[in-house]
């Protein structure tokens, strides 16, 4: 399936955005975290209170991609009672997004845990989170993608590689793959039979929504998905090689501060602010490179797009 | 291995310090019983232990965001507290670490406002002797945060809309008025009123010891928690209008005739109105 092809975002992350001038951006899209804005579900709020003009301040500059991180929609609760349920879906609405992207973790009326619990990657969990995910993009009305995990441990009980599992799912569900290809670089460090070419020749490429592009650090002997540095080399050429045998709709970069571990670079305007300019513009350089200097949104010829400057674009 | 009972076992080992240990000792094999494990768990928590090193950095990882998870609903939901501390200079990692090492490990992730209102508990019962004023803000900010619980799948329809709040206000004769379930009143231990106004002044200057009422209100489901002082008429009619009264029915009060009669609490009541606190219900 095609999308309509949007281009280069970057994901506002609070963390960094004391700092970090993200409505500034020349950028196509704006990927917006969806649990950032969300009102917690023992409060009346379905967006937090300042939330709803901050999506308006947002919209009126950018197209806006909805992004789920805790919808807990892969535990082993009532679907009805997640918060991707109670809240992600009239989000994504409120934003009109294209399409959502979620992650393979578990999570069960709780957050925190789900970065460190990687869905288990065997057919029962194909069958039951692809019944799921099916049963989710009908509410939500929009694709649903899910964003592969990294991960310093499979689940235990895991039967098929990653790939494999993701596949399988997917032709249960009917839904979307959101493409994190630090993640799977990442995993392609820690683990020795993690094979990148192997992983891009079984997941069905033409299937990927939405990528991820992001840097990480090394630490105690691992190499950790962190969000605090700068795109990698071989990410920029797995970017490329997706990006030739796909069609995605926005390739979004990653930042954020100090979320996971205590030893997590700090990242500071002095130092990072041109880093992170240097990866959107290298972004959008490979992008215009391989589908043509007029295929994103802000550059196209019937200036349809809004940038950052707050105008529509003027067709490049 | 049945996927949710992996979990369950994995669980136990981001939420139990004692429990992780006890995996990783090097007589857990043998335990299994002594930590409640069924051999099918055994097994699951013996795969962990097979990679110690990238199960402890999951673990590690959980622990790190679930005390940040802490510090985000204090300061979201419990801003004055969150205040009060900041001002004392604290380490609030310590302080979140602290309530989990005494409370669980345990996320309750989106229901922020449970999971403050266990916090602020704590807060009352190890810090409120140790810094003045804590137990007045304590105060404040539970009261806001069970007034958002209690409105959790509330309809929006709750709030009276502009022109009922108008109407109400405008012919009173015509009107029954009874609470709406949007408001809270509060006596805290304290005036807050220096600290409320400067928050410069917040943790810097002594409270006076004398007790103060405030409504904690929300005018509509999609706005944060306000606070408004309240005098005697305020604390007086009140409790009155649990159930629907009229202007006639009040002015029939002792309580109401003890703070002044209807010039003091009539203009008491139309902020009660105008905050969508009390709505009004046209007579028949």
């Amino acid at each position: 399936m095609d999308f309509e092809p949007l281009g280069i975002g970057i994901q506002h992350n609070p963390e960094i955005s004391e700092w970090f001038p993200f409505e500034d951006q020349d950028v196509d899209v704006m990927e917006v975290l969806v649990d950032t804005v969300m009102g917690p579900l023992d409060s009346p709020y379905v967006l937090r209170p300042g939330g709803q003009a901050f999506i308006d301040r947002l919209s009126s500059k950018y197209q806006l991609i909805a992004h789920s991180n805790y919808g807990c929609e892969f535990g082993f609760g009532p679907l009805e009672e997640t918060p991707a349920v109670l809240r992600h879906v009239p989000l994504a609405h409120a934003m009109n997004s294209p399409w959502i992207a979620d992650h393979c973790f578990y999570g069960d009326a709780s957050w925190v845990d789900l970065w460190s619990s990687p869905v288990q990657f065997s057919h029962a969990e194909a069958e039951r989170l692809g019944l799921r995910a099916k049963a989710l993009q009908e509410l939500y009305g929009i694709p649903l993608a899910h964003e592969n995990a990294a991960y310093y441990i499979r689940c235990p009980g895991s039967q098929l590689s990653e790939a494999e599992f993701l596949t399988e799912m997917l032709a249960i569900s009917g839904t979307f793959l959101h493409l994190d290809l630090h993640n799977i670089y990442t995993n392609s460090i820690n683990h020795p039979t993690y094979d990148l070419d192997e992983y891009l020749d079984t997941i069905p490429l033409g299937r990927v929504v939405e990528m991820h592009l992001s840097g990480g650090s090394w630490d105690e002997g691992l190499y950790h998905d962190w969000h605090d540095s700068q795109v990698p080399e071989p990410v920029w050429e797995l970017l490329e090689k997706v990006l030739r045998r796909s069609r995605p709709g926005a390739v979004i970069l990653e930042f954020q501060g100090r979320a996971h571990h205590p030893n997590t670079r700090v990242m500071e305007q002095e130092e990072d602010l041109a880093m992170i300019e240097r990866d959107i513009e290298r972004a959008k350089e490979t992008w215009d490179r391989i589908y043509g200097p007029h295929s994103r949104l802000t550059t196209r010829k019937n200036g349809s797009g809004k940038n950052g400057s707050g105008k529509n674009g003027d067709g490049g | 291995m049945e996927a949710e009972r992996v979990w369950g076992v994995w669980r136990r080992l981001l939420r139990e310090p004692a429990f992780e240990e006890a995996v990783f000792a090097d007589d857990f094999p043998g335990r299994e019983a002594e930590l409640g494990l069924a051999p099918e768990e055994a097994e699951i928590a013996l795969a962990y232990r097979e990679t110690p090193k990238e199960t402890r950095w999951f673990i590690t990882n959980y622990r790190y965001r679930l005390v940040s998870s802490i510090c985000y609903a204090l300061e979201t939901c419990a801003p004055w507290t969150w205040r009060l501390l900041q001002a004392k200079d604290l380490d609030m990692r310590e302080v979140a670490a602290g309530f989990l090492d005494a409370h669980g490990w345990i996320d309750d992730g989106p229901f922020v406002y449970g999971t403050c209102a266990r916090v602020l508990d704590h807060l009352r019962e190890t810090l409120g002797d140790e810094i003045h004023g804590l137990r007045a803000l304590i105060q404040l900010d539970s009261a806001g945060v069970e007034l958002i619980r209690s409105l959790a799948g509330a309809s929006p329809e709750i709030c009276p809309s502009d022109d009922e709040r108008a109407a109400a206000a405008a012919d009173m004769s015509r009107f029954r008025y009874q609470r709406t379930g949007t408001g809270a009143l509060l006596t805290v231990e304290r005036t807050l009123t220096p600290w409320l106004r400067d928050r410069e002044a917040i943790g810097k200057t002594e409270l006076p010891a004398r007790p103060q009422h405030f409504l904690v209100y929300l005018p509509n489901l999609t706005s944060a928690v306000k606070l408004a002082g309240i005098g005697p008429p305020g604390l007086a009619l009140w409790p009155l209008l649990e159930s629907p009264k009229s202007l006639d029915e009040l002015a029939g009060e002792e309580s109401l005739a003890a703070v002044g009669g209807p010039e003091r609490y009539l203009p008491t009541l139309k902020r009660y109105l105008q905050a969508g606190v009390v709505r009004g219900t046209a007579m028949a």
